[in-house]
């Protein structure tokens, strides 16, 4: 039971509106048909008027302020009333916002026991894993250079560096100026990224070793790839990542909390959604989140 | 929900850019499927090994043993390398430790904002949702207002003294009226410059900033990623921005920070600054936002409204060794009105009103790094010191805790205030007085530093080794000498050689030698592989004639074999930009700039002023891709496109003393002729 998330909401519920009113024992009470202006409210319209003009308020002001505080409250009363706030997006996007918000903080996860901890690890031990270190050399063709031919180039430059004995060497000596570097050593996927764009990247960690590859594209133009060699690293024991597995698996089971929560309120109705006519689904655009 | 649209907006850009690559590979003729069977055939993937086995080398084998590569450096070899990386970070940046990003509603911390820089996908308070940078940043500093730093968040510690006082109650209770009440008393003593006793107290302040030196170090991995110790002095006497952030080079940092309780005069943080300096906490301090300063960040008066003398120009230039030229509240570098000659200056100036002032547009004489720059050397030619030679950098200013730099990453920057494309786009929305809409994406950028430690680092700060970037990773060099070859640019050792007989960013010229008629000046800009291509490079210089600032901007190096007409005006790059898609393509524009430049117009008895502005050619600004979110048009008081762009630190030049011609008066530094 105290791990419901329900069940929380409604004790913390019980604190804001018991806090609320005692923080409001200077405001003036009020009840469906009277709208009363006490020290409490007067007070926070008086700073909210130094805060805008660096001055307090003269009584003419205060005055035209508590006239429209009290102008304000009797709109917003009768709109109650009226029922404007129903089928608002703005009034319903910002109540469920708020009901999401609470949940976030209501749901308390309890540590994991060992047992949840190995499962989650067996799990996703892939995520753990160091990343393979990459040691590449690559040769720079420059489109904006050579234009029409350079593809043509490129492959004449590729067959040169086939017939060199280093390739490391062939790398410094042949292609186009670039101001990267022509030989990295044990990279990261995430740094080559950094320096030549995610494409490339992922590109290079594809290809195989001890033979020059291209054109591989980046977001600069052609380049020619030699991969050295690649260091791959052994699996993570559990007590090496213990610390982010933790905070990794409380994350994920507050996730599935607020997912059941959600589910449980869910359940309460029936939803009935009537399919779109052909035609009528917009072509532009979607709404953002 | 969010964080799947954020990877489809990701997938669709890296569509969009290798759909625009095969384009390009097009006009050379190649057809777009020959060209990508012929990509997968010569890659040969390793699911495809069996097919044309490669001969197989042992796994981890380890990395063959070279040499240094010295000459064309980028992120390399291990160890320092002499002729220094590119590193690109943030300067400045504010999370829930600052009091007005608290009223913002940010409560992510310098945690969340270490993490966000160095890659990792974090959780945004304000949204729920995940963000995470296109490109990693190599380090971070946080400079969150001295003013009261890092007490909001102790107002909600359970058990902390400050919850028994007024503001904490306010805050504590949880209801929004209250809450507005207290940042209201918090903001008004900041404005009124009357600190909250219990707010300030020495032991309450010392626990704070303890705890956000020690952020920073938790996250300094020496050679992976940087953190500075750091701190913003938020001066700003009459709402005229007089803000400088203020960094530290050592891993114990000062014991208390200076704010403006303790002083508005800028002569006052300096000598704060001494006094830390001699106490081993070597530092200096970057002002920023010159553009809403009210013509006082770059003035030709001191504080006290006298005349700039050498001393204050020399204390100035030891304690302030850098500038921000481009950040979220808009760009700095120049105005219209100052620079009318300049096409490219109107680039990011909504953003015009003076801090908190409901909507008061400040004065511009004095308010733009460029113009400081010029009168820089129309000081040192008056009295013999320069009060404003400054290193360039830029930053985001983000009061959310994310350094946002990237524009079709762009989230917002003030917490509730700018949080969604929808409140970012609605007319009307404030943030603090000011429309979503008029903020740019944050600046980034880039350190040249042999390796990536603190030390490294503040080091290359220091020596103005540096430039600024409106956001996109644009990686820039800029050399000046008296005897570069033409062709430097083109060969192997360009780097190697441009350290060896010339100097780089935020140097100065070495003495003129007898034969040399004019400076040479060496260019070479890469793009950001994730953004657009290069448009141009250009040279911008300062000079003083005759009392009076002057400048001039040479086009030195631009894409697609463009000519320039009689007049030597350059004819535009063209707009690739589909703006209802918030898409463009790399079919104009070039990869990489590079050029030699000889000032064809030196004058040796002028002092001058020469910095590298490098632009993109036009990519949708963050509005256009909010808009494509929303399916609306984008706003029409906005710019839809943008030309991104960078400048570098500049590189001065000072004539030997028996060549100047010393002026009797100097209007452009306030001395009126008789």
């Amino acid at each position: 039971m105290l791990k419901e998330p329900l069940f929380h909401f409604l004790v913390l519920g019980l604190l804001i509106s018991g806090g609320y009113a005692w923080l409001h024992i200077d405001d003036a009470p009020d009840d469906a048909r009277t709208i009363s202006v006490g020290a409490g409210e007067i007070g926070w319209l008086r700073t909210s008027f130094e805060k805008r003009w660096k001055r307090p308020p003269t009584e003419a002001e205060l005055d035209g302020l508590v006239k429209e505080y009290v102008r304000e409250t009797v709109l917003y009363r009768e709109a109650l009333a009226m029922g404007l706030d129903q089928d608002d997006t703005i009034v319903r996007r910002r109540l469920s916002q708020k009901l999401e918000f609470l949940m976030q903080d209501l749901v308390e996860v309890s540590p994991p026991t060992e047992a949840e901890l190995e499962a989650y690890f067996e799990a996703h031990q892939e995520d753990y894993r160091e990343p393979d270190r990459i040691t590449f050399s690559h040769v720079f063709v420059d489109p904006d250079k050579r234009g029409d031919s350079t593809l043509d180039d490129a492959a004449r430059i590729r067959s040169a560096l086939e017939s060199l004995e280093d390739p490391a060497d062939g790398a410094r000596k042949l292609g186009d100026p670039f101001m990267l570097q022509s030989y990295y050593p044990e990279r990261t996927q995430t740094e080559v990224s950094k320096l030549f764009g995610g494409e490339f990247a992922e590109r290079v960690s594809e290809l195989s070793e001890g033979v020059w590859h291209g054109p591989v594209l980046s977001g600069y133009g052609v380049h020619l790839v030699y991969v050295h060699g690649v260091r791959t690293f052994p699996r993570p024991t559990m007590p090496e990542v213990r610390d982010r597995l933790v905070e990794d698996w409380t994350a994920a089971r507050r996730a599935e909390l607020n997912a059941e929560y959600y589910e449980r309120l869910l359940d309460k109705y029936d939803i009935v959604i009537e399919a779109p006519a052909a035609g009528e689904v917009a072509a532009r655009g979607k709404p953002s989140p | 929900m969010v964080v799947a649209d954020l990877v489809h907006a990701h997938s669709d850009r890296r569509k969009m850019k290798t759909h625009m690559k095969i384009r390009r590979m097009r006009m050379y003729g190649v057809s777009a499927l020959v060209c990508l069977a012929l990509v997968m055939a010569c890659t040969g993937a390793k699911d495809e090994a069996g097919k044309t086995p490669p001969p197989a080398p042992e796994r981890a084998k380890p990395a063959p043993a070279m040499p240094s590569p010295i000459g064309e450096p980028g992120h390399g070899a291990p160890g320092p390398n002499p002729l220094n990386n590119v590193y690109f970070g943030e300067q400045h940046l504010h999370t829930v430790n600052s009091p007005d990003a608290f009223a913002f509603g940010t409560r992510n911390t310098p945690d969340d904002a270490y993490r966000f820089c160095k890659g990792e996908a974090v959780k945004k308070n304000t949204t729920g949702e995940m963000v995470q940078k296109g490109t990693p940043y190599d380090w971070c500093a946080i400079t969150d207002h001295a003013e009261y730093l890092g007490i909001m968040p102790m107002l909600l510690e359970k058990d902390n003294p400050l919850q028994d006082t007024e503001v904490g109650k306010l805050v504590a209770s949880g209801d929004p009226k209250k809450g507005e009440q207290a940042f209201q008393l918090i903001i008004s003593s900041a404005t009124n410059m009357e600190p909250i006793p219990y707010m300030v107290d020495p032991k309450v302040a010392s626990t704070a900033w303890e705890r956000q030196k020690a952020a920073a170090n938790k996250h300094y991995e020496p050679g992976e990623f940087t953190t500075l110790i750091a701190f913003e002095w938020s001066s700003q006497p009459g709402s005229a921005n007089l803000h400088h952030n203020v960094f530290f080079r050592d891993d114990a940092g000062p014991d208390r920070v200076f704010s403006s309780f303790d002083s508005v005069k800028r002569e006052d943080l300096w000598t704060y600054q001494e006094a830390q300096r001699a106490a081993g906490h070597e530092n200096f301090s970057i002002p920023h936002n010159g553009n809403v300063s009210d013509s006082r960040m770059y003035a030709p008066t001191t504080s006290d409204g006298r005349p700039i003398d050498k001393r204050w120009a020399q204390r100035s230039t030891r304690n302030s060794v850098a500038t921000e030229i481009v950040q979220t509240k808009g760009a700095s570098e120049t105005h219209p009105t100052l620079s009318p000659n300049d096409e490219f200056a109107d680039f990011e100036m909504g953003f015009k009103h003076l801090l908190g002032s409901g909507g008061v547009v400040g004065k511009i004489d004095n308010s733009y790094v460029r113009r400081a720059l010029i009168n820089g050397v129309g000081f040192e030619e008056k009295i013999g010191a320069n009060p404003y030679k400054f290193g360039i950098v830029a930053g985001a200013d983000s009061h959310d805790g994310f350094s946002d730099n990237e524009e079709f990453n762009y989230t917002g920057v003030h917490g509730n205030t700018d949080k969604t494309p929808e409140i970012r786009l609605r007319s009307g929305t404030t943030v603090a007085g000011e429309a979503p809409k008029d903020f740019g994406t944050p600046g980034a950028t880039g350190v040249w530093a042999p390796e990536n430690t603190r030390e490294a680092i503040f080091d290359a700060i220091k020596r103005k080794e540096t430039f600024g970037t409106s956001g996109p990773l644009i990686r820039l060099r800029f050399f000046g000498s008296w005897g570069y070859p033409d062709d430097l640019v083109t060969g192997p050792d360009f780097v190697k050689t441009a350290y060896a007989n010339g100097v780089p960013m935020g140097s100065d010229l070495p003495a003129k030698p007898d034969e040399a008629k004019a400076p040479k000046f060496a260019v070479w800009a890469l793009k950001d592989p994730k953004s657009g291509n290069l448009d141009r490079v250009q040279i911008v210089k300062g000079w003083y004639q005759a009392g009076q600032p002057r400048e001039t901007i040479y086009d030195v190096a631009w894409s697609d074999d463009r000519e320039q007409d009689e007049s030597g005006k350059l004819p535009p790059v063209g707009n690739t930009v589909n703006i209802e898609e918030a898409s463009y393509t790399n079919d104009i524009g070039d990869s990489q700039l590079a050029a030699v430049w000889t000032d064809p117009d030196f004058d040796p008895s002028q002092h001058a002023v020469y910095y590298v502005r490098v632009l993109e050619i036009p990519t949708p600004r963050w509005s256009t891709y909010d808009a494509k979110a929303l399916g609306i048009d984008p706003l029409p008081d906005v710019p839809a496109t943008i030309q991104e762009r960078a400048w570098s630190s500049p590189i001065w030049y000072t004539p030997a003393p028996e060549l100047v011609e010393k002026q009797d008066f100097y209007p452009g530094l306030g001395q009126a002729l008789p």
